[in-house]
């Protein structure tokens, strides 16, 4: 049957609202169209009403709304993880949860410098291949279980284990060979071959002692729902991608000699709620719905430093700061000359100043300036000039075609950029880079894609450019990842930069335990990769976090990485 | 809800029925002028396109030129808009990318019916099994929201200003495809119709030559308020960075660079919010007027 209203626009009253008139179109389509003046004045009232509360209301009353007892301390964190087994994790997050569920072997209190954790002495072989370490004695995991040797055993043997999949963790152990439990409270490590960085790796949480009975008795679900440890706090509850709450461990009296804390924690629990969102994650800062927030955006930086209830933690980060990855595996990225360009064309002070607030610092080298063996020569060897960009281009044959582009025969000097939608300062500094490079000639084209499509793209080598940021305290591992011809062809060294004295250097880094004579090797293998123009260093971020002035005492290892609650208080 | 509908319709018919007469331009244009509002956004679209055309006339500065040491300034007499992050004006990235989001409109349109027009005449002209498949495929279409279809379009075709466009006409396709068929449905009963047919037309002469004028005012309509539609689709894929590429300064995407800097400039974000809202302003005002004016129960 046809609508009787088909042809014509027959006007409708609405029984629903009086104040709008519908309309039938031809195609027998309801329109709303029409709605009184003094009704569509009287609802935008209402609208701009509404808004101005939602603003001001806050203002008003929330400095007590989300008034916390003492003794819990809310964390912001900046994202989710895959597990909370910190034996299989890759994220630094779970690391800086897990390390107050366990306690670490040693500590680290600056690069190279460890004392004592659950490891009250411990024994290096000249050659770096056995380290032997005693125990403390009175050390008891959350499920009533005594530390021993063999928790030690089980914990790295079971980081070797394929079935466990275990990421940072197994990089951290290297060459791992067997633990010996030579009696109760000590046990032996052994390595296949010279790993002088270990003591570094058990510092991290990722090598810290876990309860093999736990591990025995739930099995897959170690991780996923349970994690047992001797740490100041237990876990208490975990919802993927939402919360993790803590508990204190209310037996715990072993805290390091360097916490001069003998009895339990002060705080009562822990809850880390993940707020991935940067503004949302400050704004939970600011209205005390979290007391500490973690990744503090740069644009929010100096209204935290300068403001009168907050604090800014601000620690210069250990590892590798952000810079360009240049593929020696895609023309014309392979040619010596045209990274070498792109070096001097980079104006890191501008980036720095404009993309990172000036809260960044240019970088120099691979590794960041409070890295063990840090050369500060690497500074002065590449200095921004594009004139001497232009330079080297015009030696290698690059021409200025008639768009500014250069050109080499019949080919461009286009090169593809890769990178991750997210952090949004990715695409800024990808702009930045390529403006600068535009100025010598050099056409950057900027694929901005999802993680998948990116990784995609990076591992199948189909870029010029991609970003690399990296954290870590131990120099040999850092140059390993970016540098070591193992790691090339679709692994970390997405430069794939493929030589053999690097490789070399590298190696002969972990072998070494003579700091004065380790230090030489990391100093060459840095000006090697500047000669061979690997890659251009952008900044160096610091770690920056931010907490209530209620909170005190909050210790943040010298890498920058790892918040530490169990000397914390928060007081109102 | 419909029991007021006066049953006066199939007196109408045959006026809307008979051929388009060659007067009915002048005709849609003098009722569209007496229309305040249509004309108000006439007024607007005209001064953006030509804003467009014009940019770069009108400004001292290049869209993509960065100049660092006036990062961050708030509207004054040099940057009327302010600068962003790297120092670049504004002004000169709102009027450049005008040009991309207003021709991203045009063409997501100009693609929404190249696809649903086609479609549309088929289904409604032939009917049968023809009509339900094609309308089958077309609900299934429609159950998607336009923006969750373009998304996953743009999954497969990988994030690109032009694969936007394409996803955005792409999805919105299905309500071309719909309103054309109605259009069609009613004219093919049509006298004219039949004495084409009897005259011995082809199939595809009676519809394109017979049938189709005659549905042309609906898909003004629908492809005016489209545009709308399209541009504010297209900004929310630039947006969420499936569009435009950076530094390529279309509205969404410069919206998406100034969130970030929310409490410390708002005018990297307020000014491109302005300008999306007041082209689809601006085509709304138009299209709406343009709905009245091809009214034919208001035919003299």
């Amino acid at each position: 049957m046809k609508d009787p209203c088909w042809h014509d626009g027959c006007k409708v009253n609405l029984d629903r609202d009086e104040n709008y008139t519908g309309h039938i179109d031809r195609r027998g389509i309801l329109l709303m169209d029409r709605m009184k003046r003094r009704e569509f004045l009287k609802r935008v009232g209402i609208g701009v009403g509404a808004l101005a509360t939602s603003q001001a209301l806050p203002r008003l009353f929330l400095p007590g709304a989300y008034a916390q007892s003492t003794g819990i301390l809310t964390y912001g964190m900046a994202g989710g993880f895959d597990t909370l087994d910190v034996t299989a994790t890759t994220f630094t997050r779970v690391g800086r949860i897990a390390l107050h569920i366990i306690d670490p072997l040693v500590w680290s209190t600056g690069s190279g410098v460890y004392a004592p954790g659950l490891a009250t002495s411990w024994t290096v072989s000249p050659d770096a291949t056995i380290y032997t370490f005693k125990l403390r004695e009175d050390v008891r995991f959350h499920d009533g279980t005594p530390l021993t040797a063999e928790a030690v055993k089980v914990t790295f043997d079971r980081i070797v284990d394929p079935a466990t999949r275990a990421q940072t963790a197994f990089s951290f152990i290297g060459p791992y060979d067997r633990s010996d439990v030579l009696d109760r409270y000590t046990v032996r490590v052994r390595f296949k071959s010279p790993h002088a960085s270990f003591l570094n790796g058990a510092s991290s949480p990722y090598l810290g002692i876990i309860s093999p009975t736990a591990v025995q008795k739930f099995g897959q679900d170690f991780g996923r729902l349970v994690f047992v440890g001797t740490g100041p706090f237990m876990l208490q509850s975990y919802r993927t991608d939402a919360e993790v709450r803590l508990i204190r461990n209310p037996n715990y009296t072993w805290g390091a000699p360097i916490f001069n804390h003998p009895g339990r924690s002060y705080l009562q629990s822990i809850v880390y709620r993940i707020v991935p969102e940067e503004a949302t994650r400050v704004a939970t800062l600011e209205t005390g719905e979290t007391l500490f927030i973690e990744d503090v955006p740069v644009t929010d930086y100096q209204r935290l430093r300068s403001s009168r209830d907050k604090v800014l933690l601000e620690i210069r980060q250990a590892g590798s700061g952000w810079s360009l990855m240049m593929n020696q595996g895609r023309p014309p990225t392979d040619e010596l000359a045209v990274r070498r360009a792109v070096m001097h064309a980079i104006d890191k002070e501008g980036l720095v100043r404009t993309v990172w607030n000036s809260v960044y610092k240019a970088a120099c080298s691979p590794l960041t300036p409070n890295m063990f063996g840090f050369d500060s020569e690497t500074c002065r060897k590449v200095p921004y000039n594009p004139d001497q960009a232009r330079r080297i281009l015009d030696e290698a044959g690059w021409r200025v075609g008639p768009d500014g582009v250069r050109v080499k025969g019949s080919e461009r000097l286009r090169l593809e950029f890769y990178l991750q939608t997210t952090p949004q300062k990715n695409i800024e500094m990808a702009q930045f880079i390529q403006a600068n490079a535009k100025q010598v000639g050099i056409d950057v084209n900027l694929n901005v894609l999802a993680r998948a499509g990116y990784l995609d793209a990076v591992r199948q080598s189909r870029h010029n450019f991609q970003f690399w940021w990296d954290t870590g305290t131990d120099p040999g591992q850092m140059l390993r990842i970016l540098f070591h011809s193992r790691n090339a062809g679709g692994g970390t060294n997405r430069n794939n930069y493929r030589n053999q004295d690097m490789d070399r250097l590298i190696e002969q880094i972990d072998g070494i335990s003579d700091p004065t004579r380790r230090k030489e090797i990391i100093v060459r293998a840095q000006q090697k990769a500047i000669d061979d123009a690997v890659m251009v260093y952008l900044a160096d971020p610091p770690s920056l976090y931010a907490h209530d002035r209620s909170v005190s005492g909050v210790w943040v290892d010298w890498g920058g990485n790892y918040p530490y609650f169990f000397n914390t208080r928060v007081q109102r | 809800m419909r029991t007021s509908i006066p049953a006066s319709a199939s007196s109408n018919a045959p006026d809307v029925g008979r051929p388009a007469p060659r007067s009915l331009s002048r005709e849609v244009f003098r009722r569209l002028r007496r229309s305040k509002s249509a004309a108000l956004g006439g007024i607007i679209l005209m001064a953006l396109v030509a804003a467009a055309f014009t940019a770069p006339l009108l400004t001292p500065y290049e869209p993509l030129e960065m100049n660092p040491v006036d990062r961050l300034q708030p509207p004054n007499v040099r940057h009327w808009l302010g600068t962003d992050v790297f120092g670049r004006d504004m002004l000169t990235r709102i009027l450049f990318g005008s040009r991309i989001s207003l021709q991203t409109g045009l063409i997501s349109v100009s693609i929404a019916l190249l696809i649903g027009v086609p479609l549309g005449l088929a289904s409604g002209f032939y009917g049968g099994l023809i009509d339900r498949s094609l309308m089958r495929v077309v609900d299934l279409m429609l159950t998607f929201p336009g923006i969750l279809l373009a998304l996953v379009l743009i999954a497969i075709l990988g994030p690109d200003l032009f694969n936007a466009m394409l996803a955005v006409g792409i999805s919105a396709s299905p309500t071309f495809a719909r309103v054309v068929r109605a259009a069609v449905l009613s004219s093919k009963e049509q006298t004219y119709v039949e004495a084409a047919r009897a005259v011995g037309c082809t199939n595809a002469r009676i519809m394109l030559r017979h049938i189709l004028p005659n549905t042309v005012a609906p898909i003004i309509v629908l492809g005016t308020l489209g545009v709308a539609g399209a541009i504010i689709a297209a900004a929310a894929l630039s947006y969420l960075g499936l569009g435009a590429r950076p530094p390529q300064p279309e509205w969404g995407a410069l919206l998406s660079e100034g969130r970030n800097y929310l409490r410390v400039a708002w005018w990297m974000t307020t000014f491109p919010g302005l300008a999306i809202m007041t082209a689809v302003l601006s085509i709304n005002l138009l299209g709406d007027g343009l709905r009245d004016a091809l009214d034919p129960r208001l035919q003299s």
